[in-house]
C-alpha cells in the first residue's frame, strides 16, 4: 500500500532545478533509502517533505492527504537532522517531549510516552542530562526518539550515522533498524554511502541531477543497475564499452580492448549497436597465464570469457586484495580476489602473467 | 620579551586613570567642605564619615537613586523590547544587507551626543516638529519637552544602541537547524520564539540590559536638557553638588555611593556565576 505519493515534484534555486518532475511512491512501513552524490537533489527532496521547501510545482500526498502546502508544524512528519539539532537548553527528557507538549498531550502522559522512547533508544538513564553531556552516538539516538515522540507518518532522516565512526555506525544502524522494526513507521533516510544503503534499505532511491535514476529493492539495484551511471556508483568499477554481435537469446558481445564476451541473457540492443558491460571485480576470476595464452595474439578469441594480461598493481584490503590487470587487448580491469582464510601469502606480485576469467552471469549489460 | 615588561604600560594606565581617581575621590568623600582653592579640607587629615550619613540622612538623595533606578530600569526595558525585534530582524536578513544594517544602527555615533540630544529638543518643543504635525492634523499641542517622556524617550534612544549590538551578536551565532526541528516537532512560529529563540538568547539580554541600565544610572545630560525640574536624578544631583554647591566631598560621596550600588550586584552576579 502506498503511503507517500510524490508526483511531479519541482524544485528550483533560482535558475538551477534541483529536482526535475520527480515521480515517487513509497510504501507503509518501508525503510526507503534515497542515495545519490552531493548535488543529486536528494537533501532538496528531504526538506521538501519535510516542509521547508515550497516545490514550484508538484504533489506530495502523505496517507491520502496532500501536504503539498503544508508548513513544518502542521505536517504529520518528523526529520532527525545530520547535525541532530538538539535544543541545548533542554535536557534529554524535554528534547524528547518536546513534540508531544506542543500537541498538547497531558503531562503525565508525556512523562510515560517519554520514558518509553528513552527505553526504546536505550537511555533510559540520560533523561536528566544535557545534550552536551552526551556522545555522539547517545546524542543520535535522542533526535531519533525525539523525532518518533509525535509518532509520525513519516520520519526523515537526514544522514543519521555520516557523524558517527565506523565501530559505532554498525552498531547504530543495527538500532535504527530495530527501532523501524518496533515502531512500523515509514522511515525515508538520506545518505551518500552506497554500502549503507545496501545493508538498510528494503528499497533504494538513486538521485541523480535532480531525478531518480533507478528505483529497486538492493539487490536489484546491485545487480541489474539500469544505466551506466547507477552500475558506477554502486561500485562497478569496470565499465567497459562494446559492440552487440548477437542480441538474442544470450548476448554475444565484442568488449573493446578485450575480445568477445558471453553474456547471459538477450541485449537490450540490436545487434551492431554499442553498449556498455559492467563486469564487477569480485566476478572475476584470476589465475597464473599458461602458455597457450601467452601465445595467441592480443584481442583474439581464446575459451570463453577469458583474456591474457599482467598484474600493474596490487592493493590489500584485509578480506580481499585488489589487482589491477593490464589486459594485453589494451583495457584495464579490476580484479578483487578473495582472501581465503585471510592468508595472503603465495599471491600474484605486480609485473605476473596472469589470466582473467568470468562467468557469462557476470556481464551486465548497461543500456545507452 | 619579558611578559611583565610587555604588560608594564597597561598595569600603569590602569593605576594613574583608574586607581588612582577612585582612591581619590574616596579620599575626597571623607574630607569636609570649606571656602577656597581647593574647596576642600586636606585629603586624609581628619578623615570624616559626616558625608555618608547626611546621604542617608537627607532624603533628597535617597530620592534621586530611586528616580535613577526607575529611569535606568524603564529604559533599559524599553531599549530590550525596542532592540529585540531590531536585531533579530538583522540578524535574520539576508547576509549582503547585514553589515549596512548594523551600519545604520552606528551611524548616529558619528555625530556629537549632545547635538543628537539637542535635536530632540527641536522635535519635542511645543513650537517643535511633532507638535507641529498634531497641530497640521487638526490635534491639540502636547506638552512633550521638560517631562519624564522626553527623558525616557532621550535615554533609550540614546542608549539603544548598546541593546542592539550584543542581542544582535547573540543571535547571528544561533543555529536555524534549532528553529527548524522545533517547527518540525509542531511548533509554530510564536511557539519557536518563546521556547528556541528567546531562551538561547539570554545571555545576549542580560549583556544588553547591563550596558544600558548602568550609564543611564548615572546619567546626567539627558534628564537635565529634556527632562523636567522633577527629575531630580542622582547624576544631576552630583552635577549640582559639584558646580553649583562646590561642595566637592558631598559630590565624591554621592559619585562612591552610585559605584558601589552598581558594583556590589555586579560582583555577587559573578561570584555567583
Amino acid at each position: 500500500m502506498a503511503d507517500l505519493e510524490i508526483a511531479g515534484l519541482t524544485v528550483r534555486y533560482g535558475p538551477a532545478v534541483a529536482l526535475d518532475r520527480l515521480d515517487l511512491s513509497i510504501n507503509s512501513g518501508e525503510m526507503f533509502v534515497l542515495l545519490g552524490g552531493s548535488g543529486s537533489g536528494k537533501t532538496t527532496l528531504l526538506r521538501a517533505l519535510g516542509g521547508f521547501i515550497q516545490p514550484a510545482a508538484g504533489r506530495i500526498v502523505l496517507a491520502g492527504q496532500d501536504i503539498t502546502a503544508l508548513p513544518p508544524h502542521r505536517r504529520p512528519v518528523n526529520t532527525t537532522f545530520q547535525s541532530y539539532a538538539l535544543f541545548p537548553h533542554m535536557n534529554v527528557e524535554d528534547n524528547v517531549g518536546f513534540g508531544l507538549r506542543r500537541q498538547g498531550v497531558p503531562r503525565a502522559e508525556i512523562a510515560r510516552r517519554v520514558s518509553a522512547l528513552l527505553d526504546l533508544v536505550r537511555l533510559g538513564e540520560f533523561a536528566g542530562r544535557r545534550p552536551d553531556a552526551l556522545s555522539g552516538g547517545q546524542r543520535q539516538r535522542v533526535a531519533l526518539a525525539r523525532a518518533l515522540a509525535p509518532r509520525p507518518r513519516l520520519l526523515l532522516l537526514d544522514e543519521p550515522l555520516s557523524a558517527l565512526d565506523r565501530s559505532l555506525r554498525e552498531q547504530t544502524r543495527q538500532e535504527l533498524l530495530r527501532v523501524q522494526r518496533e515502531t512500523g513507521t515509514t522511515f525515508v533516510l538520506v545518505t551518500h554511502d552506497q554500502d549503507e544503503a545496501l545493508a538498510v534499505a528494503s528499497r533504494i532511491g538513486l538521485l541523480h541531477e535532480g531525478r531518480l535514476a533507478q528505483v529497486g529493492t538492493p539487490a536489484e539495484i546491485y545487480e541489474r543497475p539500469s544505466s551506466r551511471f547507477v552500475a558506477a556508483f554502486m561500485g562497478a568499477a569496470n565499465i567497459l564499452p562494446g559492440t552487440v554481435r548477437t542480441a538474442a537469446p544470450d548476448a554475444v558481445l565484442d568488449l573493446h580492448g578485450i575480445g568477445p564476451a558471453q553474456a547471459a541473457g538477450p541485449a537490450p540492443a540490436a545487434a551492431g549497436s554499442t553498449l556498455h558491460v559492467a563486469l564487477r571485480p569480485e566476478r572475476l576470476r584470476l589465475a597464473p597465464a599458461t602458455a597457450q595464452h601467452l601465445s595467441t595474439p592480443p584481442g583474439t578469441a581464446q575459451g570463453v570469457n577469458t583474456a591474457p594480461g599482467t598484474v600493474t598493481d596490487s592493493a590489500y584490503r584485509g578480506g580481499t586484495i585488489d589487482h589491477q590487470v593490464r589486459l594485453h587487448g589494451g583495457a584495464i580491469l579490476l580484479v578483487s580476489q578473495p582472501l581465503a582464510d585471510g592468508v595472503s601469502a603465495g599471491l600474484l606480485a605486480p609485473g605476473s602473467a596472469v589470466a582473467v576469467s568470468w562467468p557469462p552471469e557476470a556481464c551486465v549489460l548497461l543500456p545507452e | 620579551m619579558n611578559r611583565s615588561a610587555v604588560l608594564a604600560p597597561v598595569w600603569l594606565w590602569l593605576l594613574l586613570f583608574v586607581a588612582l581617581p577612585v582612591v581619590i575621590v574616596a579620599a575626597l568623600s571623607f574630607s569636609s567642605s570649606i571656602p577656597g582653592v581647593p574647596p576642600y579640607t586636606p585629603l586624609l587629615q581628619s578623615p570624616d564619615p559626616a558625608n555618608y550619613a547626611a546621604l542617608t540622612e537627607d532624603a533628597f538623595y535617597l530620592d534621586a537613586a530611586l528616580k535613577s533606578l526607575a529611569v535606568a530600569g524603564v529604559s533599559s526595558v524599553l531599549c530590550l523590547l525596542i532592540g529585540y525585534p531590531i536585531a533579530l530582524a538583522i540578524a535574520r536578513a539576508p547576509e549582503r544587507w547585514r553589515s549596512l544594517l548594523l551600519l545604520g544602527v552606528m551611524l548616529p555615533f558619528w555625530t556629537g551626543f549632545l547635538l543628537r540630544i539637542t535635536a530632540w529638543i527641536g522635535l519635542l518643543r511645543d513650537e517643535g516638529w511633532i507638535n507641529a504635525g498634531l497641530q497640521a492634523m487638526g490635534l491639540s499641542a502636547l506638552r512633550l519637552l521638560y517631562t519624564d517622556f522626553a527623558m525616557y524617550v532621550g535615554v533609550t534612544y540614546a542608549y539603544l544602541p548598546f541593546m542592539i549590538l550584543p542581542l544582535y551578536a547573540r543571535l547571528s551565532r544561533r543555529d536555524p537547524a534549532l528553529e527548524e526541528a522545533a517547527a518540525d516537532l509542531g511548533a509554530d512560529p510564536w511557539t519557536i520564539f518563546r521556547t528556541v529563540t528567546l531562551p538561547l538568547s539570554v545571555p545576549g539580554i542580560v549583556a544588553g540590559l547591563a550596558l544600558v541600565f548602568i550609564p543611564a544610572m548615572g546619567e546626567y545630560v539627558i534628564p537635565e536638557l529634556l527632562g523636567g525640574p522633577g527629575a531630580q536624578t542622582i547624576g544631576r544631583a552630583l552635577w549640582n553638588e559639584f558646580f553649583s554647591n562646590r561642595d566637592w566631598p558631598m559630590a565624591a560621596t554621592v559619585a562612591n555611593a552610585l559605584l558601589l550600588a552598581l558594583l556590589v550586584p555586579m560582583v555577587a552576579l559573578r561570584a555567583r556565576q
